[in-house]
């Protein structure tokens, strides 16, 4: 699908090394990759670009990402935009709160290979065809 | 002649009236000696009756059962056809009726007739005869009988002050209970009652001292009767479900406040119905977590008697504090884990993204690896912080005290972070006293560590174009600290003289002062703790370290005898200090 439109992906992790990885290999990919290192950022990046898919981390800075969710969710353009959680096995009370907000799927970090998060972002983009 | 007669008359006369008067005399002599046996014996009798009754009724409290062993042991002094009582209790009179002889059913009416009266009397009180229980034992009614009560004798039984029924002995026969009877029925139940008397005595004095205990104990109690029926419920009781203000309480007021969190009545008739002491964990009520007992409540009334059980008791054991606790060390080892797991999962991550690929850019590499040195040198930051910590809390943390010069220390110090403080635009100073102790009895590494952690603290939070200023001075004990530090030209946030600084022996006051943005009054008492100050700093990427500095800072100044504050201002700065002693009798 080579007339297909760069899907952009935002990336919201305060861990740098993660975020760096994470953004190199899905650039590697062929995703446009935006950054933001804390939830403020996050939401300001989101709210101007649209991204396609928000990859988003829970414990952050300035704003968590359930905060972050909540902000996101008041907007026209957000209540219904892409979010998939970063999270950590012991954040069960974060991941129910985030199913309120309408956002189910999520990564548990220390489980993933890249190659597997990538496969799963796929998944997730393809179920999520707009037309 | 005559003369002889007449003496001889007079002889005989004077033997007659001697014997005469000798007889009389031994005669009224024998009758008193009788009359004082006689006496003796029945002080003697009266006596073996007592002790017998004392033997008998020993410490019972049943008044009851006490007037009955006196009813059961009158006869052998009393002559009586009926000897009865009536006792008070709270909803009936009983009338217990023992018939030594056969009487007819007229006389018992009689007699109890005459015994409400002067229980009436008595009391000043009217009873009405449906509220008499009666007990017949002895020898059977005969209604032919006719003979009225013809001797009839009352006496009130009283138990401290207060009346509590009358024991009557009554006879067919006329002109009995003399003063003789009176005196002794008097004598035995005035025996009976100063015993009973003084055991209520000695028994509501334990009783006022329970009720104390149980009304000043932290768990909260409840006591009920084998009904439900509510007999204590302390304060702290009434606390854990909000009705402090309410007078009398019963089980109901319990259970509708406890709104189903805890079957109070269920688990009651459980516990009693088992003969099981329950135990219910972590039940929350209101805001706070209780761990609930709940158990039977038995006694015995004699040796021989098998348990009877009298109700059950509820124990409210608030446990917040303890959950507190726990969710806090919970908190902090998740915490933990999240810091340590989060840098490692991003060289996981990047080592994972070199290994796959063929041929990876120069820069690339390079910036990975800085990032993975930065992670890792992060981690290793934290274990070697949470292992000081763990050893300080230990008290396994050794420091090696020598005789250090501390102005050598504060001015290396100063030199290590000039460069830092340059960087950010801030200037750092220092105020050494002129009076300072050569040498201090110190672990040199370890001030150092502190005054690392102070001085890197102060240029995080000041902005560029503050002012750091590192001071130490003199302190004398119980010289006020705030006119010492005025005289040695430290100008730090201390407004008013700290009366427990004052009071530290002699010592030197190290003092980090900057002009940053301060910290909240409310937060100076959380600044040395592990758990807040390490919360704050994992949700705070801004401001790099463990937040566990201040921890240990605390711990190594402890160690040493010192003490170790904070004074802020918002807006103004702070000023964080420790102090060291000049003699600390430290030994390496």
């Amino acid at each position: 699908m080579k007339n297909k439109e760069k899907k952009i992906i935002l990336i919201a992790e305060d861990e740098v090394a993660t975020l760096t990885v994470l953004a190199d290999k899905l650039r590697d990919q062929g995703y446009e990759v935006l950054k933001a290192e804390d939830g403020e950022v996050a939401l300001q990046k989101a709210l101007n670009a649209h991204p396609d898919l928000i990859l988003l981390d829970i414990v952050m800075p300035k704003q968590d990402g359930i905060k972050t969710l909540e902000k996101l969710r008041q907007d026209k353009w957000g209540k219904d935009a892409n979010v998939m959680l970063l999270s950590n096995l012991n954040d069960s009370a974060s991941l129910a709160q985030a199913v309120i907000f309408g956002v189910k799927d999520y990564l548990v970090k220390s489980d993933w290979s890249l190659d597997e998060v990538v496969k799963k972002i796929e998944e997730k983009l393809a179920r999520n065809v707009k037309f | 002649m005559r003369q002889n007669y007449l003496i001889i008359l007079l002889f005989i006369t004077a033997t007659v009236a001697v014997s005469f008067f000798a007889f009389w005399q031994s005669r009224s002599y024998k009758k008193s000696l009788v009359k004082r046996e006689k006496e003796m014996q029945r002080k003697m009798y009266e006596l073996a009756i007592l002790k017998e009754l004392g033997d008998r009724i020993g410490y019972s409290l049943n008044i009851q059962k006490i007037v009955d062993i006196i009813t059961g042991s009158l006869q052998q002094f009393i002559e009586f056809a009926v000897v009865s009582y009536m006792l008070l209790q709270p909803e009936k009179i009983i009338f217990k009726v023992h018939l030594e002889e056969s009487v007819s059913r007229i006389f018992v009416d009689d007699i109890r007739d005459r015994m409400l009266n002067s229980l009436s009397a008595l009391l000043n009180r009217d009873f009405k005869k449906s509220q008499i229980e009666e007990i017949l034992s002895g020898a059977i009614l005969i209604e032919e009988m006719d003979t009225p009560v013809r001797s009839f004798f009352n006496i009130p039984l009283v138990i401290g002050d207060s009346v509590e029924g009358v024991l009557t002995v009554s006879h067919t026969k006329t002109g009995l209970y003399k003063e003789e009877e009176t005196t002794i029925l008097y004598k035995i139940t005035k025996q009976a009652s100063r015993a009973v008397t003084q055991l209520h005595e000695v028994i509501e004095t334990e009783q006022r001292k329970l009720n104390a205990m149980v009304e000043s104990i932290t768990e909260g109690v409840v006591m009920t009767d084998k009904d439900f029926r509510i007999l204590v419920a302390n304060p702290a009781a009434r606390k854990v479900v909000g009705i402090e203000e309410k007078g009398v309480v019963n089980i109901f007021n319990f259970i509708d406040n406890l709104e189903g969190k805890f079957d109070i009545l269920g688990k009651l008739e459980e516990s009693v119905k088992l003969d099981k002491v329950l135990e219910i964990n972590e039940v929350m009520i209101g805001s706070h977590y209780y761990q609930i007992f709940v158990s039977p409540v038995k006694s015995k009334l004699s040796t021989e008697d098998s348990d009877v059980v009298l109700g059950g008791v509820v124990i409210f054991h608030d446990i917040t504090n303890e959950k507190q606790v726990e969710r806090i060390r919970e908190d902090f080892t998740s915490m933990i884990v999240h810091e340590l797991r989060s840098p490692l999962n991003g060289i996981n991550k990047m080592a994972e993204y070199i290994k796959s690929k063929k041929d990876v850019d120069k820069q690339k590499m390079i910036d990975y690896l800085d990032q993975i040195y930065r992670n890792s040198s992060n981690m290793l930051g934290l274990v070697n912080d949470l292992l000081g910590v763990a050893k300080l809390e230990s008290g396994k943390f050794e420091i090696d005290p020598t005789p250090s010069n501390l102005n050598e220390i504060i001015n290396q110090r100063a030199a290590f972070y000039k460069p830092v403080a340059d960087d950010k635009k801030i200037e750092l100073m220092i105020n050494l006293s002129d009076d300072l102790p050569e040498k201090l009895n110190i672990d040199k590494a370890r001030i150092a560590q502190v005054l690392n952690n102070l001085i890197s603290n102060a240029i995080k939070f000041t902005d560029p174009g503050g002012k750091i200023t590192l001071a130490a001075f003199k302190h004398l004990q119980d010289k006020n600290i705030l006119t010492e530090a005025k005289e040695a030209g430290v100008e730090w946030q201390l407004k008013r003289n700290d009366q427990k600084l004052s009071q530290e022996q002699d010592s030197v006051i190290v003092a980090v002062i900057d002009n940053g943005k301060g910290v909240p009054n409310s937060q100076i008492p959380n600044l040395f703790n592990k758990y807040v100050q390490f919360k704050s700093a994992s949700r705070n990427k801004e401001q790099e370290g463990t937040g566990l500095g201040l921890a240990i800072a605390k711990g190594i100044v402890e160690v040493h005898k010192g003490k170790i504050g904070a004074i802020s201002e918002e807006g103004v700065g702070s000023t964080f200090y420790f102090t060291l002693l000049i003699n600390n009798n430290l030994i390496s």
